[in-house]
């Protein structure tokens, strides 16, 4: 039994829908943003942005390599993109979906990652949140 | 001097903050700089007694200091323990919100670029 764990976020980019959606297919663009954090980097990105072409983003850690890879379930130009997103840390699948919504202000980007985790990864998951929630309550009780 | 670990230092610069009359301490010395105890315990609804009390805790979390100038005992905002806070927070925003955030700069930083190759075009007719 699988349960759907999601994740949004949006954020306004000022800039038009086209580049915006350009700039995750192309490979040059995918090693400046894909990788935020300090003292990390992208090694190599590669795409074949085509429904059903695969995808592969090696991210460097302190000394390791992190391979991300995947498949594009859907290309729709300058509204929509679809993918799996897989890792060696990631135990099961995941899919991100990306919308591109034009505005006054550029283009509003909404990212769903979607995780299908076991029950019992869930309920892992649930007790990482718990005694989170229990620290702050400490903290600011 | 016993080194703490990061935890306990955040634990204790939230509680510090937590409270909204250390807060208001806060901003006021931020904005205005260093100011006497009596300075500032003039911008509250309470005793000498009970700001002095707020600005211990405050010192305590090492957010504010005390220092000595020209014979006056003044007390100074340090925003140093805050940067625990902003790793903090930075650690629960998710990766993806970076991201986004990391893709707008790489655009823009793309717009400046094009722009200075335009500036620097010697065909540019403008400068011809």
């Amino acid at each position: 039994m699988t349960t759907d764990l999601t994740l949004k976020v949006t954020r306004t980019i000022p800039a038009a829908p086209e580049r915006v959606f350009n700039a995750w297919l192309d490979p040059k663009m995918l090693a400046k943003f894909m990788c935020p954090d300090h003292g990390m980097g992208v090694k190599s990105a590669e795409t074949d942005p085509r429904t059903g072409g695969a995808y592969q983003i090696v991210m460097i850690g302190q000394d390791s390599e992190i391979p991300h890879w995947g498949e594009y379930l859907e290309i729709t130009p300058h509204s929509r993109i679809a993918f799996t997103w897989q890792s060696e840390y990631s135990i099961e699948g995941s899919v991100v979906t990306l919308g591109f919504e034009p505005t006054s202000g550029g283009t509003e980007v909404t990212l769903t990652h979607e995780r299908f985790l076991s029950e019992e990864m869930r309920d892992n998951h649930e007790k990482g949140w718990a005694s989170i929630l229990v620290k702050l309550d400490d903290v600011l009780g | 001097m016993v080194e703490r670990i990061p935890d306990d230092a955040l634990s204790t610069v939230l509680k510090a903050a937590a409270d909204p009359t250390r807060r208001k301490l806060l901003t006021i010395l931020v904005q205005e700089g260093p100011l006497r105890v009596t300075d500032l315990a003039g911008r509250f609804d309470m005793s000498l007694n009970a700001v002095s009390k707020h600005i211990r805790v405050l010192e305590g979390a090492g957010l504010v200091s005390r220092k000595t100038e020209w014979r006056e005992h003044l007390i100074a905002a340090e925003m140093e323990p805050t940067r625990a806070i902003d790793t903090w927070f930075g650690e629960l925003r998710s990766i993806w919100e970076l991201r986004l955030e990391r893709l707008e700069h790489a655009l823009l930083e793309e717009d400046n670029d094009n722009r200075s190759h335009a500036e620097g075009d010697p065909h540019d007719p403008g400068r011809s």
